[in-house]
Formats: structure tokens, C-alpha cells, sequence
């Protein structure tokens, strides 16, 4: 009940917050109440006060005074634990959902000032507590859990801090914008690709199916037994893997018409899949989506990119601002 | 979600248990030894289980310890209402706490406990001394309070005390305004203060030599500050307690609440008591006594609430003293006392004789009173008797099974009590209503300051007979014998014999004759009084202080104060915070930078978002190859400048390359583009 409460909180409050590149944390953007700890000492307060005044005894007033002025001087000394402090992402891992993306973080003070006990967490994510110390940059890295497609977004990063004395919460909520794409999790489409492969035409070749024998390559491990030359093995001429195929046969198309019918998300889902089982046994591959197309390529750029925009697909405006190059 | 560290950390845990520790000090003479024990070894389990030599205790042995611990204090004190059964049980729980506590959570509620009972100390013993302690106390839990909180995990580090300290220092100022401004509202309910505890001064009963053991302390009884000129010495009889009932050795009060001695049903309207001259206004600052009766002049009023007079002219308090306490009382210097006549019950008390008591003295009273015609002549032959042959000294001989007749008729050497106590006995024989007053005469004025102190050793007997027309009249038997005792101290008068501060070796009084000591004796007790006034007994003076200083006290001008001490306490914060922005500000190469990147945003090349600075400059290059030179140039140089922990700082070359840059403008300028650009500066220049 009450963590339902709160993560509606949070959501209310990610609504009202506008995502940043960087970020002051500038008295405008502290809040500042007692914590648990806090209400606990002004119950001890109160005690003390009760005390001092049925025995009518002026000492134990003045420690009932010194402490309620500590906590009021406590508020101040735990609103500097995180004033000034600027917060600025540099880096963010580009994940498929459901994975949890790896963001760095920096911290950044004018001067030398030691901040301890500063926790940060996003909404589902383990909390992490740091210490800035230095002047200049400390550098922090974060996990966030992700769930579904598109630009890396894992809402609001909560930064809080109870130090020096716990008697404060001092806490800011945060929500930085990120370039990076979270990709749609893979879903195993195995079937499609016996089938496409059974209509011939030369959209798709799975590498067990061909029958052409093109020559040998020094084998690697992980690759099936069955390509094993093992003729030249039994020569002691070492291990090498018997190699078929026509490359122009393994250019692959993943087309989005091939899954007609399907949901969206479905579709791209296995398009994802299909993407990385042909990046992963090295074949020649293109993307074709309602309004992209990507000429079939290799490497590491180029899944990157094809993941990128099956994991952008259809969103709006801020995929145009951003990668109006690329379409 | 479990914060990642919950755990109490070791600079944590040594701290709590310092604190412990100290709290410990401050209150094992209120703790039954066992529990005491009980604290000191649960300290050292607790750090036996530090260093990983013992476990944490299993739930069942904490059991049989819990059930132990109340057993133990149900036994001990028979109820656990009380002051002393709370605090033995308050301690007992924190011992047992501390042998489980590994939670920042637990720590923290130790930390709170050790300050209530630091402040429960307060109750026991007011003395600067011992405050000075509770405070270092307090202080020592607030370092523990910043060390929870700490993440290092550190050993024992004084580190965290700097914090703390500073905190503390920070909030004096506060504190001093919500002391000095905070309504006092007056006890709320009735508590039970400390049991058990000695009582001191004058004793309800008055046997011989009980005044002369008095004589042997230095301490103070109370202190007086009188509104105006304080009376000559010889009117300073600070009375205290009556003995109306004698059982042929020792006099004893009367009850207070009993059928003797009804209170007086309004302190104000007073029955019986004619009062004659203007009153003398004064404030008596008792120290605890633990006892009930206040000691004013005769005879007295006073306002103050839980005080009654009664009928044999004095003030008695509903509770017993248990702190330092100001009453402000008046008195009628000139009065008579009941001089209408008296009840009959109480009439027969005041001429009581025990049977077969002193038979010498009864004889000789009747001759006397036989001889002499009158009261007054009566008492002025028996003073004559005590004039001409009786030696006042604090060392008297012993008496035996009939007091007053050995000391009329054979040892004839006495303290004030012996000349009180055998005046009103005779007087009683010789058919007269007679008893004695117990109390303090004189005390010590303070040269500088108006106010009267009064020693343990100005404790002093005298006795009051009844004569028809006029009341109740005192009579100082040891006037007679000793006239010097009336207008001196007893230090002045014995100061140089052994027995006197005997009790008191190191008391500066004893040293009165030495200048220097002397001055700081009287400056020291100067202090305690003005400790007494103006912090125990500032609820007295709040209103009076406060109109001082706000001209008139209402709650505008006390929520005025309030904000003024907030705003002082604030201010040299503010203001370092003013200057240390000032000095916060960002880097000027992150500016450059800024500006380069806003002027490629102008020319249509925005930098992405988490886009690194080298990649770019690399994608400047790729896409507007005719800037490849210098936007690398620039990040390079960026790069260098900023990261690079060598490189000499040279902002300039940086300044240069950015400004030098010139960014074709994609689109020609339009109106909403222009204002756009507009807006952005503003912006940056907002942001500087």
C-alpha cells in the first residue's frame, strides 16, 4: 500500500520534471524535512521539555534548547551536504530491455569539501551511497533497470543525504536525458527463419543450409562439430572448419513486411532477434522498417545502428531531433 | 529498500559506547551497584564482540537478562514508579541494548537516551561542576550522533568530533534565546523527586550537640537577596522550625498537617499574626535540603505556590526541596504572634513537661517563679544566670539521662542548643508557654553584591515564650551569654579553633584572612549565586528580563527576538555561502566550451546529448570537414586542460581557439531565430 503510494508519488513527480542535460543542485531544487531519525529526536525534545518543566529545572531546559537549536543548525549543515553540487551524466550504455544499463555520472564541487553519505538510486534499483571529497570531478557509476524500448530513460534518479547528524533528509529528484537507445529484448524467432529460408528467396540463408563448399578457415572455437574438416585433422594439419555458402546468398534482409500481422512490439522483438543471430554468425544483413532502410553491412557500427532504430522505431519527436542525420 | 549501509560502523560503535560510558559516570552514584556492573560489563562484551571473542548474545539469554534486570529492580526498589527506579531501569535497558546493537537504527536510539540521561542528571545535582559534565556529556553523544552517521569506516577517529563541535557552537546562540524567551510554564503535574537522599541542615528533631555538629560545615544553606537594605545582623533570625514538644532529651516539631498545628488556610489572610511595620521584600535561593520547611524571617509571607504558612509564623513547602529553588518572600519585621491567647489543645502542648524529667530544674523553676513576680523578670533573672556563669563553646561535654538539669547545675558549657533548649524547658516548669526555634542567624553579606549568604555553621537555636497581651516573644538565651555570637559569624568568633570546618577541610573560608583568597572566595561565591539566580531560578526573573530588553514583553516583540536569533545564527552561514558561490564558479573552460558548442548549435550542428567532446569534434569533422582543424584543435586542447592533472593551466589558448571560431550560420537568420539567439544569451549570461 504505502510503496504503491510512493511509486505514484514518483510518478507524479516524473511528470512534472522536465529531463536535463546537467543540473545545479541550487537551493531551488533541495528539499529539505526531518527524517525518521529527526522526528525521533523531537520527541526526545519534547520529553525534555516535559522533564525540565514538571521538576521545573533550568539546566535540563537549557540541554532541551541546546538540542532543539542543534536540530534547527542541523538543517543547514544537511542542506550543504548537497548544495552547489552540480550533476551531469557523461556516458550510458546503449542495453537491450530488460538489462540493466550502465550510466556514469559526474559530480562536480568548486571546491575541496567533504560530502559523505549521498545515496543514490532510481526508482527500482539498488541504492548506491557515495562520498564526494575532492574539488573538481568524482566520477559515479550507476545501474538502472530498464524495461522497455527506446531512449534510455530511467526516470528519476532520487539523490539524498542525511549527514551530518541524521536528524535531516535533504533529497532532490533528478531526470537527466540520455542518448542512448535501449533496444527491444530479443525474442527467439527461430521458426520465421526455417521458413523464410524455406521460400527461396534469398532473403534470408542460415548457414547450416548451404550446400556450396567454399573453402576452409582455421576453426573457432564454438562452432559446430559438424564443419569440422576432419579429413585434414586426421592429417595433423590441425584444426580447420569447412566454410559454405555464397556470401552474396547470406545478404539478409530483416523486413518489417515479413511480420505482417504481428504487433509492433512483437515485430520488432524479433526483428532484434534476428538482427543479433545475424550479426553473430557474420553475415551480411540490412534493416528495412516503414521509412528506413539500412543497406545490408557488418560490423559493430552497424548493429549498433540497427539496433538504434528498431529500438526508436515509431517514437516520437525526440528520435527526429535527434538522429535527423541518420534517417 | 534497504539502505547500503545500515551497519554501525566501528568509529560508530566506539563513540555510542564513550557515551555510554560517560553516562555511565554521571549517574553511578544513583544506581544500585549491580546495575552499575551490569553497564560496565555489558561495555566490555560489547567489545569483546567487536573483536569477534564472544557472539551477540542468542534471543534466549537476552531473555533471561531482561527478566533478570526487572526482577533485580522489583526487588530493589519494590515499585518502579519513581525518579530512581525509572533511571535504574533506563540504564539497565541501555546496558542490554548496546549487547545487541549493530543497526545504525540502534545506535541512534542509544545516542538519544544517553542525552535524557544526561538531563535526568540534572534532577540529582544542580552544581555548575557537575552541569560542566553533563554537558561534556551531551557533547560527547552528539560526536556520536555525527559518527553513525559517517561512512568511512574508520576505526576510532576524533575526526568526527569536528563536526559535531562546530554543530554544537552553532546552536548556543539559538539556545541562549529560546532559554532566555521560551514561556516557563510551570510544573504541569506533580513527579516524585529523587528518594533516598541525605538530608541535610537543620534536622526535624533537636537533641544536644546536633546544632555543634552543624558548626563543623561550610556549606551553604541558602542565600538571600534582599529588595533594599538588608536589616541590621542581629534581626536576621532565619526561622525554620519550631519544637513544641519535648521528651526530656530531645524537641521534636509538632506535625505539621496534624490536629497541632493547622495550616494557616490562605497564606495571605493570617490568623492569629498581627503584623505592624511595612515588609522587607527578599528572595531566599534554598539548596536542596530535602526537607520541608523554607527558612524566612518572622513573620512571613510569601505568593509562591506549594508554600503554606502556618500558624507558628513560618513557611512550609507542600514538597519536599529536592533542587535550588528561589522563593520570593515577604516579612513583617515587627509582628505579635497570637497575642489573643492560645487554643486550648495547643496551649497544653506549649506547656507539656515529660514526667520525672529533669526534677532539679522543675524545682528550682517553681521556687523561681514563685520569687520573681512576672514573666519578664522571671526571664530576665535565668539570662542573668546564664551571663554570669555559663562558657559558650561548640565542644560541649556529653549529658547524661538528665540533660538540662547537668547542663543548668553542673557542666555549665554549651552550644546554642543546650542555652535554647534549658531556657524554654525552665520556662515551661516556671508555668509559662515555651518552645524553641530552630533555624540560621546571620549569614555572610557579600561585599560587592547585595546579597546574604548563609552557612551550614550559621545554623543557630533560640527559644520564644508566651506572655499574656503580648504573644509569643523571642528570647536568645545565648545572647546572654555570648553577645558577641549575635553580631559576629562563627567564623569570626571560632575561626581559629580545630573544631571548626572540621567537616570542611578544604573550604576557603577557613582562609578568609588572606586577601587574595578571600577575593576569590567571595568572587566564586558571587558565581554560584548568580548560577542559582539566573540559570536554576531564571523562571523567577524570565518576565522581569525579558521586559528589559524588549521595553514591553508581548508576542510580537518575543517572536522578533526569536527571528533576530535566528537571522545571527544564520548570518555568518549566509554569508560564507555568499562568498564561497562567488568562488564556486564553473570552470571557465566548461564556459568555453559551452560557448563553442552553442555556436556550432547555431550553425546547425547541436552536440548530442552524452555525446563526449572528442567524438564531437570528430563528427564536425565528418560532416563540416571545413571546421575539422579547429573544432579538434579545441577539444584536444579541452581535453588536455581539463583532464590532464600535468598540464598547466592556460585558459587562454582555449579562450583564443573558441573565439576565433567562426560557424557558417546554416539558415539565414529569421525574426524567431533571432530572438531565439536572444533568449539563449540572456540565458547564458543569467547563468554566469
Amino acid at each position: 500500500m504505502r510503496n504503491a503510494l510512493y511509486r505514484r508519488y514518483r510518478r507524479w513527480v516524473e511528470r512534472r520534471t522536465p529531463p536535463l542535460d546537467e543540473c545545479l543542485l541550487d537551493y531551488r531544487r533541495l528539499y529539505i524535512l526531518p527524517s525518521r531519525a529527526g522526528v525521533g529526536f523531537l520527541v526526545l525534545v519534547a520529553a525534555l521539555w516535559l522533564l525540565a518543566t514538571n521538576f521545573e529545572n533550568g539546566l535540563i531546559f537549557i540541554l532541551c534548547f541546546l538540542l532543539l537549536a542543534l536540530f534547527m543548525v542541523s538543517i543547514h549543515f544537511t542542506h550543504a551536504t548537497l548544495a552547489n553540487l552540480s550533476v551531469k551524466p557523461i556516458r550510458a550504455q546503449s542495453v537491450f530491455a530488460g538489462d540493466a544499463a550502465t550510466i556514469e555520472l559526474i559530480f562536480n564541487q568548486g571546491k575541496a569539501r567533504r560530502r559523505e553519505q549521498i545515496l543514490l538510486h532510481f526508482a527500482d534499483s539498488e541504492p548506491r551511497m557515495i562520498t564526494v571529497e575532492n574539488a573538481g570531478d568524482t566520477f559515479v557509476t550507476l545501474l538502472a533497470r530498464t524495461t522497455q524500448r527506446g531512449f534510455l530513460d530511467p526516470g528519476l534518479l532520487t539523490i539524498e543525504s542525511v549527514y551530518p547528524v541524521g536528524l535531516m533528509r535533504v533529497w532532490t529528484y533528478v531526470r537527466f536525458r540520455f542518448d542512448a537507445a535501449v533496444y527491444p529484448a530479443p525474442q527467439d524467432d527461430r521458426m520465421r527463419s526455417a521458413a523464410s529460408r524455406g521460400s527461396g528467396e534469398g532473403h534470408f540463408a542460415g548457414s547450416t543450409g548451404s550446400e556450396d563448399y567454399v573453402g576452409l578457415k582455421t576453426y573457432q572455437p564454438g562452432e559446430s562439430l559438424r564443419h569440422v574438416a576432419w579429413k585434414q585433422y586426421a592429417r595433423e594439419q590441425g584444426l580447420w572448419s569447412k566454410q559454405y555458402g555464397d556470401p552474396v546468398d547470406d545478404r539478409v534482409w530483416v523486413d518489417w513486411a515479413d511480420y505482417a500481422g504481428m504487433e509492433t512490439e512483437q515485430r520488432l522483438a524479433r526483428m532484434t532477434w534476428q538482427v543479433c543471430e545475424s550479426a553473430a554468425h557474420g553475415r551480411v544483413y540490412g534493416l528495412r522498417l516503414p521509412g528506413v532502410e539500412l543497406l545490408p553491412n557488418q560490423g559493430t557500427a552497424h548493429r549498433q545502428a540497427t539496433l538504434r532504430q528498431l529500438a526508436l522505431f515509431g517514437l516520437d519527436g525526440r528520435a527526429a531531433e535527434l538522429d535527423g542525420t541518420a534517417r | 529498500m534497504k539502505r547500503p549501509d545500515w551497519q554501525l560502523s566501528r568509529n560508530g560503535l566506539f563513540w555510542v559506547l564513550f557515551a555510554f560510558a560517560a553516562v555511565l559516570l554521571l549517574h553511578v552514584d544513583h544506581l544500585p551497584a549491580w546495575i552499575a556492573a551490569l553497564a560496565g560489563l555489558a561495555v566490555v562484551w560489547r567489545l569483546l564482540e567487536y573483536r569477534g571473542t564472544v557472539p551477540f548474545p542468542p534471543w534466549p539469554l537476552k531473555a533471561v537478562l531482561v527478566a533478570g534486570c526487572m526482577a533485580g529492580l522489583l526487588l530493589e526498589y519494590r515499585s518502579l514508579l519513581g525518579l530512581e527506579p525509572m533511571l535504574a531501569m533506563l540504564m539497565a535497558g541501555f546496558a542490554l541494548k548496546l549487547l545487541e546493537m549493530r543497526h545504525k537504527r540502534d545506535a541512534v536510539v542509544l545516542v538519544y537516551l544517553a542525552w535524557f540521561a544526561a538531563a535526568v542528571d540534572c534532577i540529582f545535582t544542580q552544581q555548575p561542576l557537575n552541569f560542566l559534565l553533563i554537558l561534556l556529556t551531551t557533547a560527547i553523544a552528539a560526536v556520536a550522533l555525527v559518527s553513525i552517521n559517517q561512512s568511512k569506516a574508520r576505526g576510532f577517529s576524533l575526526g568526527s568530533s569536528a563536526i559535531a563541535l562546530k554543530m554544537l557552537a552553532t546552536a548556543v546562540p539559538l539556545m541562549l534565546v529560546l532559554f532566555l524567551a521560551v514561556p516557563r510554564l510551570g510544573a504541569l503535574w506533580s513527579i516524585p523527586g529523587p528518594r533516598n537522599q541525605a538530608h541535610t541542615g537543620v534536622s526535624e528533631t533537636m537533641s544536644p550537640g546536633d546544632f555543634s555538629r552543624l558548626g563543623r560545615s561550610g556549606d551553604v544553606a541558602f542565600r538571600v537577596r534582599f529588595e533594599g537594605a538588608i536589616p541590621e545582623r542581629r534581626r536576621l533570625y532565619w526561622r525554620g522550625l519550631v519544637f513544641s514538644r519535648f521528651d526530656g532529651r530531645a524537641w521534636s516539631q509538632a506535625d505539621f498537617f496534624g490536629p497541632d498545628q493547622p495550616i494557616v488556610t490562605n497564606a495571605k489572610e493570617a490568623e492569629g499574626i498581627e503584623r505592624r511595620s511595612d515588609p522587607v521584600h527578599y528572595t531566599v535561593t534554598m539548596e536542596p535540603t530535602h526537607n520541608r520547611w523554607l527558612f524566612a524571617l518572622s513573620t512571613p509571607a510569601t505568593n509562591e505556590a506549594g508554600v503554606r504558612l502556618i500558624r507558628d509564623s513560618r513557611l512550609v513547602s507542600t514538597d519536599e526541596i529536592g533542587f535550588r529553588r528561589d522563593f520570593e518572600i515577604r516579612s513583617w519585621l515587627d509582628y505579635a504572634l497570637e497575642p489573643e491567647g492560645l487554643h486550648p489543645h495547643r496551649d497544653a502542648l506549649e506547656r507539656a513537661l515529660p514526667a520525672d524529667s529533669n526534677p532539679q530544674t522543675v524545682q528550682v523553676a517553681r521556687e523561681w517563679a514563685r520569687e520573681t513576680g512576672g514573666a519578664e523578670a522571671l526571664i530576665a533573672r535565668l539570662l542573668r544566670l546564664y551571663n554570669d556563669a555559663f562558657v559558650y563553646t561548640l565542644e560541649p561535654p556529653l549529658l547524661g539521662r538528665h540533660p538540662v538539669d547537668e547542663f543548668l547545675w553542673q557542666t555549665r558549657r554549651g552550644f546554642c542548643e543546650h542555652f535554647a533548649g534549658s531556657f524554654a524547658f525552665f520556662m515551661r516548669a516556671a508555668g509559662y508557654p515555651a518552645r524553641v526555634v530552630g533555624g540560621y542567624l546571620g549569614g555572610e553579606v557579600h561585599p560587592s553584591e547585595s546579597f546574604v549568604t548563609v552557612r551550614q555553621y550559621d545554623a543557630h537555636a533560640w527559644a520564644e515564650v508566651w506572655i499574656a497581651g503580648r504573644g509569643w516573644v523571642q528570647v536568645d538565651p545565648t545572647a546572654a551569654v555570648a553577645p558577641e555570637r549575635i553580631e559576629m559569624s562563627l567564623a569570626d568568633l571560632f575561626g581559629d579553633e580545630d573544631w571548626f570546618l572540621a567537616d570542611s577541610p578544604l573550604s576557603l573560608v577557613r582562609f578568609r584572612n588572606f586577601g587574595v583568597v578571600n577575593w576569590m572566595r567571595l568572587q566564586l561565591d558571587y558565581l554560584d549565586y548568580a548560577w542559582g539566580t539566573w540559570v536554576l531560578g531564571y523562571d523567577k526573573r524570565q518576565f522581569e528580563v525579558l521586559q528589559r530588553l524588549l521595553g514591553r514583553v508581548d508576542p510580537v516583540r518575543v517572536g522578533l527576538l526569536f527571528a533576530a536569533a535566528v537571522i545571527v545564527t544564520l548570518l555568518p552561514y549566509l554569508i560564507v555561502r555568499l562568498i564561497r558561490r562567488r568562488r564556486d564558479k564553473p570552470d571557465p573552460r566548461d564556459a568555453l566550451i559551452r560557448l563553442f558548442c552553442a555556436k556550432l548549435a547555431r550553425g546547425g550542428l547541436p552536440r548530442r546529448t552524452g555525446e563526449g567532446i572528442l567524438n564531437f569534434a570528430r563528427r564536425i569533422g565528418a560532416e563540416r570537414p571545413a571546421l575539422a582543424a579547429e573544432a579538434l584543435a579545441i577539444a584536444n586542447t579541452y581535453v588536455i586542460q581539463r583532464y590532464d592533472p600535468r598540464a598547466p593551466r592556460q585558459t587562454e589558448s582555449l579562450r583564443t581557439l573558441v573565439k576565433r571560431l567562426q560557424v557558417a550560420t546554416a539558415r539565414p537568420a529569421s525574426g524567431q531565430a533571432v530572438v531565439q539567439a536572444a533568449i539563449r544569451a540572456l540565458r547564458h549570461i543569467i547563468r554566469r
